[in-house]
């Protein structure tokens, strides 16, 4: 027992690490443990593997928030909370944006695990059921969101040039974690880069440890639940567009309201992953197909083992990012920002370079390019996950 | 919500999951297997396997056991004979331990051994 909750603090701190580094995404991370497993496999059994992937996995979740918040580097799960947070940041909440993301995450985890019965008995007959729609419900989803934008004839635009470029680089040959230089343009360089331009002035930041007010925590919560399942059934579907859907349902969401769900999806989603291998034994995300490379199968014991694992690394991770936000929230605004954002876009360029190569490199202008657009054309970065979602229908059909 | 709360829910969160993690892993049994169940890709979990010791060698620092089942037959080895000294070929034992491969041939290296003695 001792080495499991070893494992799981160790992976909770090493989550948190990872977190607040822009541009390194989970998935990036699992594949470099899976390829270096053979050096450890030696010295620690398959199952604490697992266990520290996953409290890297969930404590990633938690800590993504900051560099999303206060770099304005996201990846693609973090696009849609880039307007709130950093609308908040420039008001001088930045501190409170975290933390409303930190709710949504710690309640997120505990609104899964009570509901994972109920999962664990019906996601078998609910995917058996929608599997064969997939490809419809993601064109349904998509021409909703297009239908949603004020200026829709751009969406349409953005939507299928994001698609037609993520069919060409998926097609690229030799080249190695395709997804990182692909999503890092879209969504990370291209955001730093404007906001060089736009030369951003972050304001002195307010450190309110008070009760957030106007905070409808079991409506945020049970509509991240709803967009976890939309986004958990749907691949190619990501986070920020299945909060847009989810919270279509209800006319007023705050900027608050928004932050919860986020913050609640990623983490749900984790969990989810881990009851879907179990039941109908797809791995939905980077982190559980690298646990499925340790512990091929999971049984009913595993499951509530990871369920614990989850609970200890989500209490672990707020505390550890609840404290590290106020840190940075305190330090930010003396900090040259336009220096912050020239150090990080070079470092997302070297990681690209070192993960990827000269091709990763190309990839990484062109979709550096493309994540301007939406920006100047007034449409929701959002469209951009047409780099994902068509090559999926395309696959599907 | 303030700070303060939010820190008590994440000690409660931990404390939860510490509860979990220590049922899971006083309730988790290992799985038994029949011992043409095990395969390569199963190297390194852990297994049971309930059978007849058809061949016995003992060294000094190991016991290498033969056992065999109605699906066939695999080799236990053990590396703390002592607590099995009165081991004896025809007996059924329980061998629980970690499935590993050597030489190109399946076998469990076992961390307890009963007897049906």
């Amino acid at each position: 027992m001792i080495n499991i909750i070893l494992a799981a603090l160790i992976g909770s701190l090493l989550g948190v690490i990872t977190g607040i580094i822009p541009g390194i995404h989970v998935n990036l991370l699992s594949a470099i443990i899976v390829v270096l497993g053979s050096l450890y496999l030696n010295i620690f059994d398959p199952l604490t593997i697992s266990i520290f992937i996953l409290s890297i996995a969930i404590s990633h979740t938690f800590c993504k928030a900051i560099p999303a918040t206060f770099l304005g580097v996201a990846e693609e799960n973090t696009i849609f909370n880039l307007l709130p947070s950093q609308k908040m940041l420039i008001e001088g909440q930045g501190y409170e944006a975290v933390k409303l993301t930190i709710i949504g995450s710690l309640l997120g985890a505990f609104a899964i695990i009570l509901v994972s019965p109920l999962l664990l008995i019906s996601i078998d007959n609910i995917y058996s059921y929608v599997k064969n729609y997939i490809p419809y419900l993601l064109i349904l989803s998509s021409l909703f969101l297009i239908y949603k934008e004020k200026n829709k004839m751009w969406a349409l635009v953005i939507f299928i040039l994001s698609g037609i470029f993520g069919i060409l680089t998926f097609n690229v040959p030799n080249i190695k974690e395709v997804l990182l230089p692909m999503l890092s343009g879209l969504f990370g360089l291209s955001t730093i880069l404007l906001s060089l331009k736009d030369k951003v002035k972050v304001p002195k930041q307010n450190i309110n440890k008070d009760k957030i007010k106007d905070l409808n925590l079991h409506k945020s919560i049970s509509i991240g639940l709803i967009a976890s399942l939309l986004v958990g059934f749907l691949p190619g579907l990501g986070s920020a567009q299945g909060a847009a859907i989810a919270t279509s349902v209800s006319k007023k969401n705050s900027n608050k309201t928004l932050l919860v769900i986020l913050g609640s999806i990623d983490t749900i989603i984790m969990v989810m992953s881990i009851i879907a291998f179990y039941s109908i034994e797809r791995a939905r995300s980077g982190a559980i197909v690298a646990i499925t490379r340790f512990i091929p199968q999971f049984d009913l014991n595993t499951i509530i083992l990871f369920m614990g694992v989850t609970l200890i690394g989500a209490g672990v991770s707020a505390i550890i990012t609840l404290y590290l936000t106020r840190f940075i929230a305190n330090k930010i605004y003396k900090l040259n920002y336009r220096k912050i954002g020239i150090i990080v876009s070079i470092f997302i360029i070297l990681l690209v370079a070192i993960v990827s190569g000269p091709l990763g490199l190309f990839i990484l202008l062109i979709s550096t390019i493309i994540g301007t657009l939406p920006i100047f054309l007034g449409v929701s970065r959002s469209q951009l996950m047409g780099c994902l979602i068509i090559p999926v229908i395309i696959y599907l059909l | 919500m303030n700070d303060k709360t939010l820190t008590k829910i994440s000690l409660i969160s931990s404390f939860i999951g510490l509860i979990l993690v220590y049922l899971a892993t006083t309730i988790i049994q290992v799985k038994a297997y029949d011992i043409s169940e095990i395969k390569e890709s199963m190297v390194d979990r852990d297994a049971k396997i309930v059978g007849q010791i058809k061949n016995i060698v003992k060294t000094e620092k190991v016991l290498i056991l033969l056992v065999k089942d109605n699906s066939g037959s695999i080799t236990v080895v053990s590396f703390g004979p002592e607590d099995i000294e009165d081991i004896k070929e025809g007996q059924i034992i329980e061998a629980r331990g970690k499935i590993a491969l050597y030489k190109n041939k399946l076998e469990i290296i076992a961390d307890s051994i009963k007897t049906n003695d």
